[in-house]
């Protein structure tokens, strides 16, 4: 197998403080290797969000260890922490979290005016059309998310995501939004995104149908694994 | 981070928040409206004082105020000059008597003569230097009835400065736009064909005898003056057998030519019009007054009765120019008639010599105009003029300047006032948008801005708002400036040394108030950017 790009290790997560203290994530320990296309399952409130957030740097106090492409993102700074999500993590969200003031292709290349970028300067425009030909919206370029339907915005921010060449994709309940058609279709292209570009795919979900097309689904339930099912070896 | 294309983004987000910014922005419009107008007229006031009233590189060299006599007793040995001892020599002389060799001496360096001139003009400060002789006498002018169509002649006293023809600004092409529009420096062509700025003295003599004007060529008036005789050898001593009046010739001569400024049309349509019931002139008029001519009574004075010693004399003056650039009260005319005019007047003894004491009445000069090269010259050369025993005209431009300043000042610390107070309104502003952006703030987060990049994302939009801000701010403040030229011009009435324009907008004031407009939004949006990027990425991006 190989390396793995992403390591978890006995992290706690803790909310709140003194008689509120809660207790999210209990010694999580989890490996994803590259070009794995991975899924979280669980109901709501069992800690998914916080999981990402936390491999995703968004979220540093936890206790434990987490290991993205190398890197120790607790002990990262903030600038360091930032590059990271901006060269290597692409982040997707179910509500897709769109600026309504800025084109299609203007949302894509938001993270070409941060520091850290992987796309030459005076390229943007170039890059943004690519991708988003890559998700099929070549003919929505400069179209304003107002005028986009669901799908079309889920993959506009998919677009985003892949804009700066991550190696991978972080998506927390990206079909949650969408019918079932849409949600097929967006699930087939995380599929081609993980086969063809060889992009690390972590999707957080609820429905079977999504972790059914993952090779690997991470069960969590009260901030706790309690079960990992692997297409190849699955466990029943 | 802080290249061009991020103006695009900033650009959307101010669109956005228009309607805030906009209202965010009254306040620094305001304030940076006030900023430009105030400072833009402070600098044009300055310029009219520096430029029109006290030019700042214009120092006019005198003569100390006491005169020969009482000098030497009051400035003792604090006087610094060259012919020290010999003052000492006059003083202590016992009977107090003055050595005439010894006096000649001290007198060149006393009076401005032309070796005096030649000194000044020879020193490294000194750009140009001209004398100028005034008139040591009063004289009173009259006419401008049948021009003005008046049932009685107009009468003032009257001022005259006597230049040299040859001392006037050439008006050829080595001359700088500058040397051409120096206020107060007649130009050669200021003196309008086929009019002639000279003395006619030498002409005069050849143009025979008349009884009336019109025994005259054309434009010649006839002197029916007894004293005809000492306007043609003006000079001349009256020999004794001469003195019975048939001996008296009347002679046709040529008008004293003179400049007048155009002061004098602000100050007759301002204040003597309007307080005699007289009409006013208008400027485009202005070019039909040319050639006017009118009778000087020189030697008479309207304020004191005090009796010369020399009977008055009446001689007529045309008006061969009229600039902006003349002597405001008064009239210009060539320096030889001043000189001929004065030593007329000197006071004589029995025996019709002219005193010693009067001599430098008509051959040293009342002042010389100098202009320095520089402002930095100015001081040496002040103080080689005090060296030499000379003064300089006290013009109260400094006092002036200073009350220009002081003024401007104050303006433009309340503007400054209104500035910081729409400075603290948009930070309120911008406190509510990030409060609305916060989701945003959070996924911009997420997709890998930094601190940094937050902060410069709102700052850059500050920025860019005060830049708008300072443009439309300027933009008022100069169109407000053209309004007021306007009505200073249309609806004021004229008054002196009314400008052309009131206001200054230098560029350092342009990128000023600008660069005030970025730097005082910027401030606003400090405390409020810093809030936006402290924003925890995983708080902002939970579900609300
Ligand atoms: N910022 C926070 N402060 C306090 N408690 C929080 C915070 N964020 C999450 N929690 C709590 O942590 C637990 C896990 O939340 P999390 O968002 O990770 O759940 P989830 O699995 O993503 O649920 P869902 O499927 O509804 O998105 C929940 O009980 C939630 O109330
Ligand atoms: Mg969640």
């Amino acid at each position: 197998m190989a390396d793995a790009i992403i390591t978890i290790k006995d992290v706690n997560k803790f909310y709140g403080s003194g008689n509120a203290k809660q207790q999210v994530l209990h010694d999580i320990n989890l490996k994803i290797f590259e070009g794995e296309f991975i899924s979280i399952v669980g109901t709501s409130g069992s800690g998914k969000t916080t999981l990402l957030n936390i491999i995703g740097g968004l979220d540093r106090r936890y206790e434990g260890s987490c290991t993205v492409d190398g890197k120790s993102v607790e002990k990262l700074n903030e600038k360091k922490l930032s590059r990271l999500r901006n060269e290597t993590l692409g982040f997707v969200f179910q509500n897709f979290n769109l600026m309504e003031h800025l084109t299609a292709w203007e949302n894509v290349a938001l993270s070409s005016h941060f520091t850290g970028t992987n796309i030459e300067s005076g390229k943007e425009f170039e890059r943004a059309s690519e991708v988003l030909a890559r998700v099929g919206l070549k003919d929505k370029i400069l179209s304003q998310p107002a005028n986009l339907s669901g799908g079309q915005k889920q993959r506009v921010a998919i677009a985003r995501a892949l804009f700066n060449k991550p190696r991978i994709l972080l998506c927390d309940e990206p079909t949650g939004n969408l019918d079932s058609k849409t949600g097929e279709d967006v699930i087939q292209l995380f599929r081609d995104l993980n086969r063809q570009d060889k992009i690390t795919l972590l999707v957080i979900t609820h429905e079977d149908r999504v972790s059914k097309a993952t090779d690997r689904s991470v069960h969590i339930e009260d901030g706790k694994i309690i079960s990992v099912n692997s297409k190849d070896a699955p466990v029943k | 981070m802080f290249s061009l294309k991020i103006f695009r983004l900033v650009f959307k987000n101010i669109k956005r928040n228009s309607r805030q910014l906009v209202l965010a922005s009254i306040g620094i419009i305001i304030g940076l409206w006030a900023f430009s107008l105030f400072l833009s007229f402070g600098l044009g006031v300055t310029n009219v004082v520096e430029g029109e009233i006290f030019p700042w590189d214009k120092i006019e060299v005198i003569p100390p105020a006491t005169n020969l006599e009482t000098s030497r007793v009051k400035h003792g040995r604090n006087v610094q000059s060259e012919c020290e001892e010999d003052d000492y020599y006059i003083n202590s002389k016992p009977n107090g008597t003055i050595d005439k060799e010894v006096a000649s001496k001290f007198r060149k360096l006393r009076y401005l003569d032309d070796s005096v001139v030649e000194m000044i003009k020879k020193r490294s400060e000194v750009k140009t230097a001209y004398p100028k002789m005034q008139l040591t006498f009063p004289a009173i002018a009259e006419g401008g009835m049948d021009e003005l169509h008046l049932s009685h002649p107009i009468r003032t006293e009257i001022f005259a400065d006597g230049l040299e023809p040859s001392n006037l600004v050439q008006c050829d092409k080595t001359q700088t736009d500058e040397d051409m529009n120096r206020p107060r420096e007649l130009r050669k062509c200021d003196v309008m064909y086929p009019f002639k700025f000279k003395d006619y003295t030498e002409e005069n003599k050849h143009l025979g005898f008349c009884d009336k004007n019109s025994d005259c060529p054309k434009a010649i008036f006839c002197d029916t003056e007894n004293s005809a005789k000492l306007w043609i050898f003006p000079l001349e001593k009256e020999d004794s057998s001469s003195k019975s009046s048939s001996n008296y010739y009347h002679t046709c001569y040529h008008a004293v030519p003179v400049v007048v400024s155009t002061y004098l049309l602000e100050l007759w349509n301002g204040s003597v019009a309007p307080a005699h019931g007289y009409p006013k002139i208008s400027k485009a008029t202005l070019g039909t007054f040319l050639g006017l001519s009118f009778d000087v009574h020189l030697g008479r004075s309207m304020f004191s009765s005090k009796s010369l010693n020399v009977k008055p004399v009446r001689k007529r003056f045309q008006l061969v120019g009229i600039s902006r650039r003349a002597i405001p009260l008064g009239v210009t005319l060539p320096i030889s008639y001043a000189s001929k005019f004065n030593r007329y007047f000197t006071t004589r003894d029995e025996a019709n010599d002219i005193l010693p004491n009067e001599i430098h009445k008509f051959e040293t000069y009342s002042s010389v105009i100098v202009r320095v090269k520089s402002k930095q010259h100015i001081t040496s050369f002040i103080s080689y003029v005090n060296k030499l025993g000379f003064t300089q005209k006290d013009t109260n431009a400094e006092t002036v300047g200073l009350v220009i300043i002081f003024v401007t000042g104050i303006l433009v610390f309340i503007s400054f006032v209104i500035i910081i107070i729409a400075a603290i309104n948009i930070a309120n502003t911008y406190f509510m948008i990030i409060s609305e952006r916060r989701r945003e703030i959070g996924i911009m987060r997420a997709i890998g801005a930094n601190r940094m990049d937050i902060r410069a994302i709102f700052l850059s939009e500050a920025a860019m708002l005060g830049f708008i801000d300072g443009t439309v701010g300027l933009g008022f403040g100069w169109l407000t400036s053209k309004l007021v030229d306007w009505i200073i011009w249309n609806v004021v009435p004229d008054f002196p040394f009314k400008p052309e324009t009131a206001f200054s907008f230098p560029l350092w004031l342009i990128l000023s108030t600008v660069g005030f407009g970025i730097i005082f939004c910027i401030m606003g949006a400090l405390w409020p950017a810093n809030h936006a990027a402290k924003v925890e990425p995983s708080e902002a991006l939970l579900p609300q």
